[in-house]
């Protein structure tokens, strides 16, 4: 019986504690438990959640608006302290700004009790509500107190995330200064995401472009600006105070420049801003140099890609073979295949930029998302396995590839040096991430002296033997050896070749994989055949691609509707529906999948957790991108699964395999246009991390450690 | 997108730049409710109030509802003070109404403007920096303008819904009161408050 009172008590509190909902909000007290065990200072919080696209206001709302105002009955024995004010965000209504907290807020406050007697009091809370117009709302809210049991709703995450967005004392390098009435504020935690919320109206203009760089922060002071800078300022870690006397800095003597060198600098410096201004994602913003030294890296380490490795080593094999040549005839063929390398780069990126231009979202791989162009590929790279197995020829002498007289040793190094290209295309080394997302969103001729770098790079060894032949000799002496290898490459090539069938598995149905697969049939069909009829060779070629090109040009090559994102609005709305259902409830209920489990990735999931502050690691991938691949069979261990899931990170993944312009333009959002990219995000960061392109399991545990 | 944003930057610079206390005030015309053209200039050797409106704006029709804004109109007015009530909201957004509906607001609410303008493109708005409704604006008898800012001292306290408006310091009222008595205005610049204005 007495259990049962208990129970029906609990209930009629719960009832009590109910959120109150007004027209565009839901009001609630929150903390950390409900059940008090002494007296003293007890930390709470209002908590709001408005309508979806609704904002309150922050202490100071900018330009319009007004903060939210609370009242409570005095009562004997409790104490309710002003409550706090957390870091807002900035909600624009050009050319008005406003400060102020959209979706949610948790303004915490202290109840200090002086003993656990029942007691109760009244909260009157007014507050505006606003979209694009506002509306005043007014919330009654009781605390009641009775046998050790507080009526508030037990959101101890929740609380905490909103107390460490309070602002905290600035740091002790926090320094102000004035310069011709540019204020510039310095520390080491601001950040290019930094933005000064003033407290009064009477230090800067709201709207006032804010320039955020690493360290400092600088804007144009108002005329009413008085000396005093006072406000908070966003971080990586948070919000901070500024209260600060601004010290008057003399203007700088321009003596001290350095000559050429602030030529190169200035023009980056003008590059790195405009990316600034171009893009909200500005960790990684890099300057054209810095691109340029980053393509030319990452043309040299494409070299090692497993897509690229085989073909490349074959042209160092007949390097080797051909050794003993004349150094004229070496410079010769290690220029040709240079020459081959950077025209099928220039090809690319003019392919690419005017895709670009007309209006494409483009990426590097993203050729890849044509299953036509995978199928090319993967037909050549099976032959190309052939050629290398069964050392044979079968076009013509001149290409049997140990067959370097000048003439059509010429030609041939320069299709090799195209053909490394294009079956270079589906990797992406480390570094080149970056410098191509660069260069896919400069004006066209940044783009090219990023794509020419990239080809330098990646010709560069043959670069140097064609400048200084002798150093072939330091290669090792060609022998039997070189067959061995020869084929071991071959089978890497198959293996290469199943990989591109596996993604073309992931783009078309099982009878357009058929035709593939016959089209390797045909090929290894044609090669045993020109053993033993070399003569009607050429015909019997002609005859079989005559056949097999009509069948594959009159072949449905329309991706699969299921996984494919097709681009009319209808489709793509049908797609994302289907990508949604099969775990969208889950998501919903923020309920964890089995340990391993990801979500698909979409916009709405990323805000929702961005909103609640839940942590989310999003990995943007796709079935061509050997990159990613590996990365997943490497650092995506079940040990960092479960880390995941006991640090509740929520693990998206944006698959990219077949086109979808959402993912591109999500990319683009990151300075991206090729894969893999991986983001990660929790409530201390300002903005999402882009990590690295290469990763461990130990980098990964790091960075989630860490942050 | 570095012309734009320039551009943006110029636009606000200029446009957007606000008008300075005891400098003359920018002078404009615009159509009134019976669609007369209303030229500034033409009310020189008169005091000239601007109220920047919106009716469905809550802190608007706070004043309104408690009669605050009317009795100021009526105080004035009355005293040949002209009384310019503008309405910058762009067609479609909050606050946009026809000369009828404006009419018809006037006579419901009781209203005493001299006149009621309208600003659809918001150039006015942003010549004199109107951010919010209402933000007010006195101009003297030569055309300098004396006072911009909030109406009462209700924004920054949030106080506005509860407090009784006719309790709170009135920075018009003081204004006024001290360009009679041909006294500078103390407080000449205060900060606006209330809904955005709906460019």
């Amino acid at each position: 019986m007495r259990f049962l009172s208990l129970f029906l008590i609990t209930l009629a509190f719960a009832v009590d504690a109910k959120a109150v909902k007004t027209d565009h909000a839901e009001i609630s007290i929150i903390g950390k438990t409900n059940i008090l065990s002494e007296s003293g200072t007890i930390h709470l919080g209002y908590k709001f959640v408005f309508t979806p696209g609704w904002h309150t206001y922050w202490i100071n709302p900018g330009d319009s608006g007004g903060p939210p105002v609370f009242q409570s009955k005095q009562v004997k024995g409790w104490k309710i302290d002003q409550n706090l004010w957390p870091g807002p965000q900035t909600i624009e209504y050009p050319p008005l700004m406003t400060y102020g907290y959209e979706n949610e807020v948790v303004f915490p406050f202290n109840l200090e009790i002086t003993d656990l007697k029942d007691n109760e009091t009244d909260i009157n809370i007014k507050f505006l509500v606003c979209d694009d117009i506002c509306v005043p709302e007014e919330a009654n809210l009781k605390l009641i107190l009775k046998n050790k049991i507080l009526n508030i709703e037990e959101r101890p995450n929740e609380l905490e995330k909103w107390r460490k967005l309070v602002p905290v004392r600035g740091p002790p390098d926090l320094n102000a200064s004035i310069q011709n009435n540019q204020i510039k504020i310095s520390a080491e935690l601001i950040g290019r995401n930094s933005y000064f919320f003033p407290y009064d109206d009477q230090i800067v203009d709201f709207s006032t472009e804010q320039d955020s760089l690493d360290s400092s922060l600088s804007f144009t002071a108002l005329d009413s600006f008085d000396g005093k800078v006072h406000g908070i300022i966003s971080s990586q870690s948070g919000f901070f105070e500024v209260n600060e006397e601004v010290y008057i800095e003399q203007p700088e003597t321009n003596a001290t420049t350095e000559g050429s060198n602030s030529v190169i600098k200035d023009v980056s410096v003008l590059v790195e801003k405009q990316i600034n201004e171009d893009q909200s994602f500005q960790q990684s913003g890099i300057s054209l140099m810095t691109a340029i030294i980053f393509a030319l890296l990452g043309g040299l380490i494409l070299n090692l890609m497993p897509c690229v490795l085989p073909v490349i080593a074959l042209k160092a094999l007949s390097l080797v073979k051909n050794a003993n040549e004349s150094k004229s005839s070496v410079t010769m063929n290690a220029s040709a295949y240079v020459f081959g390398v950077i025209l099928t780069f220039m090809i690319i990126a003019s392919l690419l930029i005017s895709l670009k231009n007309a209006g494409e979202l483009i990426g590097w791989g993203y050729q890849l998302q044509s299953p036509f162009i995978v199928t090319l590929l993967c037909l050549l790279i099976f032959s190309i396995g052939l050629i290398l197995v069964t050392n044979i020829d079968i076009f013509s002498s001149s290409t049997k590839l140990e067959n370097f007289n000048k003439g059509s040793g010429l030609i041939n190094s320069f299709f090799t040096g195209a053909l490394s290209v294009i079956v270079a295309s589906p990797c992406t080394a480390p570094f080149m991430g970056a410098a191509l997302g660069f260069a896919l969103i400069q004006p066209d001729i940044y783009s090219y002296v990023v794509f020419l770098s990239l080809a330098v790079g990646f010709a560069l060894p043959y670069f140097l033997i064609a400048l200084f032949p002798s150093l072939v000799k330091f290669l090792p002496q060609p022998g039997q050896w070189m067959e061995s290898i020869k084929q071991l490459f071959g089978f890497m090539m198959f293996g290469a070749a199943i990989w591109l069938l596996w993604v073309l598995a992931n783009q078309v149905n099982a009878n357009t994989l058929l035709i593939v697969m016959i089209g390797l049939f045909l090929i290894s069909f044609i090669v045993w055949l020109q053993k033993i009829a070399f003569k009607h060779l050429i015909k019997t070629i002609l005859i079989l691609s005559f056949i097999y090109g009509y069948s594959l040009s009159n072949w449905d090559f329309k991706q699969n509707v299921e996984i494919g994102y097709s681009l009319t609005g209808n489709g793509l709305q049908e797609s994302v529906e289907t990508a949604y259902s099969d775990n969208d409830e889950d998501f919903q209920e923020g309920k964890e999948k089995k340990r391993g489990g990801s979500f698909v990735w979409s916009l709405e999931k990323e805000n929702i957790l961005r909103n609640s502050n839940r942590a989310y690691f999003i990995n943007f991938t796709a079935a061509w991108c050997i990159t990613c691949q590996v990365n997943e069979a490497i650092a995506f261990t079940d040990d960092l699964m479960e880390t995941f899931v006991d640090k509740d990170i929520t693990y998206l993944k944006a698959d990219w395999t077949n086109r979808n312009p959402v993912i591109a333009k999500e990319l683009e959002k990151y300075n991206r246009s090729g894969l893999p990219v991986y983001i990660y995000w929790n409530k201390n960061l300002d903005e999402p991390m882009v990590l690295n392109e290469l990763l461990t399991e130990g980098y990964l545990m790091e960075i989630i450690n860490e942050n | 997108m570095k012309i734009k944003i320039l551009v943006f930057l110029i636009a606000c610079f200029t446009i957007f730049g606000g008008v300075k206390n005891d400098v003359a005030a920018p002078t404009f015309t615009l159509m009134n409710q019976d669609s007369e053209i209303i030229d500034l200039a033409s009310f020189k050797g008169k005091k000239v109030i601007l109220e920047w409106t919106n009716h469905d704006c809550p802190f608007v029709k706070r004043h309104y509802d408690t009669d605050n804004m009317q009795d100021l109109q009526k105080e004035y007015t009355e005293n040949d003070v002209i009384w310019l009530s503008i309405i910058s909201s762009a067609k479609g957004k909050q606050g946009y109404v026809t000369k009828s509906e404006a009419k018809e607001l006037t006579i419901n609410r009781d209203a005493q403007p001299s006149h009621v303008l309208f600003d659809s493109n918001g150039d006015v708005g942003k010549l004199y920096d109107a951010k919010t409704t209402p933000h007010m604006f006195i101009i003297d008898e030569v055309g300098m303008l004396r006072y911009q800012g909030a109406i009462d001292n209700l924004g920054s306290t949030g106080a506005l819904f509860s407090t009784d408006l006719s309790k709170a310091k009135n920075y018009v009222r003081d204004a006024m009161k001290s360009l009679f008595l041909g006294e500078d205005v103390k407080e000449k610049n205060t900060r606006p408050y209330g809904c955005s204005v709906k460019y």
